[in-house]
């Protein structure tokens, strides 16, 4: 019999269950709203000793051996919960430092140093040392990862020069700009781009699950918030505002696991896969991210609602997202079809 | 916490996120496209009327001697008895070789005879299934009324008992290929005491009866898809009630979800291979100065969703066929699907107009596949639930919404 199965379940689901408390423990909605830069001082500690910053690597290099679904399904938890990207950059950073037989320094597997994502302003290139204008994002990280399609580098904060501040638009992370001038990293430029797409799908995941918890989060909204005498969601202008967002997030949820599965079992078009699933998934966020507000109304402009931060943190996902080359060939090729395997 | 490590279940197999087509369903994939290749008809489908009956009719016959009637429907009804995995490789594999679908027998095929199946009498069974999988006859749909489309439960259409017969008098429409059908499955109002879901018996009519007047009507696409249906008076036999008389709206039901969720896979299938053959017509069509209309950015930016969209959609059909379906019914993501997929469908549809570009005013045999369809395609949008009645559905249902209409 064919085996097709979607839905996490048993492990898988064990999995999630491991990773959404003690998010909505550590950084519940309500207090990110508050203050979108609190956050326990001891947070990434706590987390490294759960080993989220090494579940993905394999048992040789000290981790968890978790495949790459299961790394999807962790990262959609963190989307839901718009947990630190510094999570998934120093998780990859690490990956990273594995595949390419480096040490990896013990500070970073304790939580007590993080790698922050840095992304080119224009693109630029992957080498030993790297050259040109970029974002630092989480800027007081001690070690930053910067992925293109051709490769990934981790540089060292302290082998850059001076970073200007400058105020980020999702204001659960601070954000500075720097030039690049001659700054050695770390580098990989893996022929198959391995960790460029496996970075790809864990954002789309991440868009996805806001998608998902912004479209849930209006609909429970709909359900409760009473105007002429009945819950908004009664009225169909509101109601349909909640279905938009709920289907498109439903259909990017689908595809992310199906993307997922391609990357592990290497399907031929799994670059395609990725590819869709991050498009669908940018949309699907961004889509959720503003009906939310608007079904909030009011209170949905309101900073302290919480609505906007699914938004703001979709829009800083997308800045991370490859719309390189790659991708667009991908999409764009004349010859593609929707066989696998 | 490794791939291999994942929890087992009852069976001994691992429950993981997972597809993998069995070395059996690869087969029968294989088995599907040889057997396509030799035996889709070549010559493109009659626009309507007897030309178009026939062709679907023949076609019908082909699959049927070939051992491809009636894909889903039980070995014990005369049907292939495929399982849903399979008849999604069935329907991916006919709109990759680009043969035609049900046409004008998918009432026949997706509803009246599934229903008959299971609520009709022996003889009921036994008279129409066969002759539907042989491609004998064409079956119409009578359910909508003038004043009861989105809201079906309210229709009029009158039948009062006389001794063994029921005397139908009203009206029906947006009966698709009723001027060229056999029989018809009718929901006739029975008992008008009874309220709006009750009172309603489930119909077999044989369009030949006395009193029946078709009339088609033409559509914005310039076909005549569907007709009105008139009745006077029209005498038919209580045998022809397929389950209980007052009963037909639960009749009705049991097999609507079902229709949808076959029908869904199929549009999907084909809905993909559409957006390929955009991409591919974007590549060779070239703008006033000779640069191909996929270079534009802004149809480029079109095709690349298109192209994500159409895997998402897949991935839907994937979800509903899988194996976590098993104890719920396809019921719930196929209203889900079917919403996204009609949506899909106009904005592919309207990209096509902008890769025709100039050609995009005709209706010639070379643009009719783009032009007329994204005309005729705005059926998908309205037919079988309006996408804003889809949503309705979808709030209540899905989100658990208060009911808004």
């Amino acid at each position: 019999m064919s085996r097709i199965s979607l839905t996490p379940q048993a492990e898988d689901q064990a999995l999630i269950e491991a990773v959404a408390p003690v998010l909505r423990a550590e950084l519940p909605l309500s207090s990110l709203a508050a203050d979108p830069m609190r956050m326990a001082p001891d947070f990434w500690s706590r987390v490294a000793e759960l080993g989220w910053m090494t579940n993905a690597l394999d048992e040789a290099h000290g981790g968890a051996g978790l495949d790459v679904v299961q790394d999807m399904l962790i990262n959609r938890e963190y989307g839901r919960h718009l947990a630190p990207v510094s999570l998934l950059a120093t998780s990859l950073g690490i990956r990273l430092l594995a595949l390419s037989a480096l040490p990896i320094p013990s500070a970073l597997k304790s939580g007590v140093e993080r790698i922050g994502f840095a992304a080119y302003m224009t693109g630029g290139q992957i080498g030993p040392t790297l050259e040109g204008e970029v974002h630092l994002i989480d800027a007081e990280a001690a070690h930053f990862l910067i992925v293109e399609d051709a490769g990934a580098a981790l540089f060292a904060r302290d082998a850059v020069g001076d970073a200007v501040a400058v105020e980020s638009l999702d204001p659960t992370v601070t954000l500075a700009r720097a030039t690049l001038r001659r700054v050695p990293a770390a580098f990989s430029r893996a022929q198959d781009s391995a960790l460029s797409i496996r970075m790809q799908l864990l954002i789309a995941a991440q868009l996805t699950g806001v998608a998902l918890a912004a479209s849930e989060m209006a609909a429970e909204y709909a359900k409760v918030r009473v105007q002429f005498g009945k819950p908004i969601g009664a009225f169909q202008a509101v109601a349909h505002l909640c279905v938009d967002a709920s289907v498109r997030a439903r259909a990017s949820d689908a595809l992310i696991a199906i993307a997922a599965i391609a990357v592990r079992d290497e399907w031929p078009r799994a670059q395609l896969q990725v590819a869709s699933a991050a498009l669908l998934a940018d949309s699907a966020a961004f889509l959720a991210g503003t009906n939310n507000i608007q079904v909030h109304g009011g209170m949905g402009y309101s900073a302290e609602s919480g609505a906007h931060l699914f938004l703001k943190r979709c829009v800083l996902l997308r800045r991370l997202l490859m719309h390189g080359d790659a991708a667009k060939k991908a999409l764009l090729c004349r010859t593609s079809g929707n066989e696998h395997g | 916490m490794s791939a291999d490590g994942a929890a087992a279940s009852a069976t001994g197999q691992e429950i993981k996120v997972e597809f993998e087509f069995s070395a059996t369903d690869k087969a029968f994939r294989e088995e599907v496209r040889d057997w396509l290749a030799t035996n889709a008809p070549r010559e493109r489908r009659p626009r309507g009327g007897r030309p178009m009956r026939e062709f679907d009719l023949e076609w019908q016959r082909r699959k049927n001697r070939g051992g491809w009637a009636g894909l889903s429907w039980p070995a014990s009804c005369g049907g292939r008895g495929l399982s849903l995995v399979q008849q999604m490789i069935w329907y991916e594999e006919t709109a990759r070789a680009e043969a035609p679908g049900l046409g004008c027998l998918s009432i026949a095929l997706n509803h009246a005879g599934p229903t008959i199946m299971s609520r009709g009498t022996q003889e009921q069974k036994a008279f129409h299934l066969a002759r539907i999988l042989a491609g004998e006859v064409v079956w119409c749909q009578g359910f909508s009324e003038p004043n009861a489309g989105s809201d079906l439960a309210g229709i009029r259409l009158a039948g009062r008992v006389e001794s063994d017969h029921l005397i139908v008098s009203g009206q029906k429409i947006w009966s698709s290929h009723a001027q060229v059908a056999d029989f018809q499955e009718l929901l006739v109002r029975t008992d008008p005491t009874l309220g709006r879901h009750r009172g309603i018996s489930w119909v077999i009519c044989d369009m030949t009866t006395p009193g029946i007047t078709v009339r088609p009507i033409n559509t914005l696409a310039g076909d005549q898809h569907f007709c009105e249906v008139f009745y006077d008076d029209v005498k038919i036999p209580l045998t022809d009630v397929v389950g209980d008389l007052n009963d037909g709206w639960r009749v009705a039901m049991t097999t609507l979800a079902n229709e949808r969720g076959g029908t869904t896979l199929s549009h999907a299938a084909e809905l993909g291979c559409v957006v390929e053959r955009l991409i591919a017509l974007a590549h060779e069509r070239t703008d006033g100065q000779g640069r191909p209309m996929a270079s534009d950015d802004a149809i480029a930016t079109r095709l690349m969703e298109h192209r994500a969209e159409a895997a998402a959609l897949q991935a839907l059909t994937y979800a509903l066929i899988s194996g976590d379906q098993d104890e719920a019914k396809p019921g719930s993501n196929a209203a889900v699907t079917f919403l996204f997929f009609g949506e899909l469908l106009q904005r592919v549809r309207i990209t096509g107009l902008q890769v025709l570009g100039a050609q995009s005013i005709e209706l010639s045999a070379d643009t009719e596949p783009w032009t007329r369809s994204w005309l005729a395609d705005r059926m998908m949008v309205i037919a079988g639930g309006s996408v804003q009645v889809r949503k309705n559905i979808i709030a209540e249902r899905i989100l658990g919404l208060p009911r808004n209409y």
